[in-house]
């Protein structure tokens, strides 16, 4: 749908992205970047039996998306701010493309944001289950697994900062 | 999986060949390849230069290149996270086929859209 709609409406897209931050994506990006390393390396940790390196290495992961929230929480506030929400009637007089660009970008980063969430949770299942040792260096498998799902949110992530913000 | 086939008290099916089943004995012990810390740290580097790169380019106006240039940079990226973030580098080749037929299917997903578009 986005493919579509960035063929039809190539210029209003244009125009829309450039009011959105590329430093809060690109920060955004970066937070992503290094939560995704860390849970990578918790995994590390966990397989060598080093416990207390897990655990620090999955807070930083958690910590890492609460900060990608926070960014998030400020991005959204400025734009509602500026009367860019959905619904909202500026967005209503604009063109049609960047009408359909914000709705696109509201959707989509919404979408993700939700899936951070869950990640979120997932994660802190995890941090408890290694505290208490039910995850260990030869049972690992729900970390792993629970890894592999932020690598997921953040390979989403590193699709959609080019497609939204880096547009311009 | 029945790795210790010859031993069993019970029979296996003959339908699984027997050099499966030691590829697939073979395949679990695979599973626990040790990623090193330095290796991670690489790639992380690696992920966030490619990053600034991906900013930097869209940032001289190449027109309708950017778009390109970005998607192509952000393949790469996705690349190395799948490759060494997900493992999928020391997974057995079933695994990489497996992810290349998914994306094969989101492409073409795009593409059938966008022939039902153009033909409206």
């Amino acid at each position: 749908m986005y493919a579509i709609f960035r063929n039809q409406y190539s210029d209003n897209f244009h125009t829309a992205a450039h009011e959105l931050n590329a430093f809060v994506g690109a920060l955004n990006t970066v937070i992503l970047l290094i939560s995704s390393a860390t849970v990578a390396m918790a995994i590390t940790a966990v397989q060598k039996g080093n416990k207390s390196l897990a655990l620090i290495l999955v807070g930083i992961t958690l910590s890492m998306a609460l900060l990608f929230l926070i960014n998030k929480y400020f991005e959204w506030g400025h734009k509602i701010h500026l009367g860019i929400y959905p619904g909202s009637e500026l967005l209503i007089k604009l063109e049609h493309g960047e009408l359909l660009f914000f709705g696109l970008y509201y959707f989509m980063t919404g979408l993700h944001v939700f899936h951070i969430f869950v990640g979120m949770v997932i994660l802190s299942v995890i941090f408890f289950k290694i505290k208490s040792g039910k995850i260990h260096a030869t049972d690992y498998v729900l970390l792993e697994n629970g890894g592999l799902y932020w690598h997921l949110v953040d390979l989403i992530w590193i699709f959609l900062f080019p497609l939204l913000y880096l547009i311009t | 999986m029945a790795p210790g086939r010859f031993n069993l008290d019970f029979l296996v099916p003959f339908v699984i060949p027997n050099n499966l089943i030691i590829y697939m004995d073979a395949q679990n012990h695979h599973e626990n390849h040790v990623t090193s810390y330095s290796t991670l740290a690489k790639v992380l580097i690696v992920l966030l230069a490619l990053t600034f790169l991906t900013i930097t380019v869209t940032g001289i106006h190449l027109g309708p290149l950017t778009v390109a240039v970005a998607l192509i940079i952000a393949c790469i990226k996705g690349g190395i996270v799948i490759a060494w973030f997900m493992h999928l580098k020391f997974e057995s080749p079933i695994f990489r086929y497996m992810v290349f037929g998914v994306l094969l299917l989101f492409v073409l997903i795009i593409v059938i859209t966008f022939f039902d578009y153009a033909f409206r």
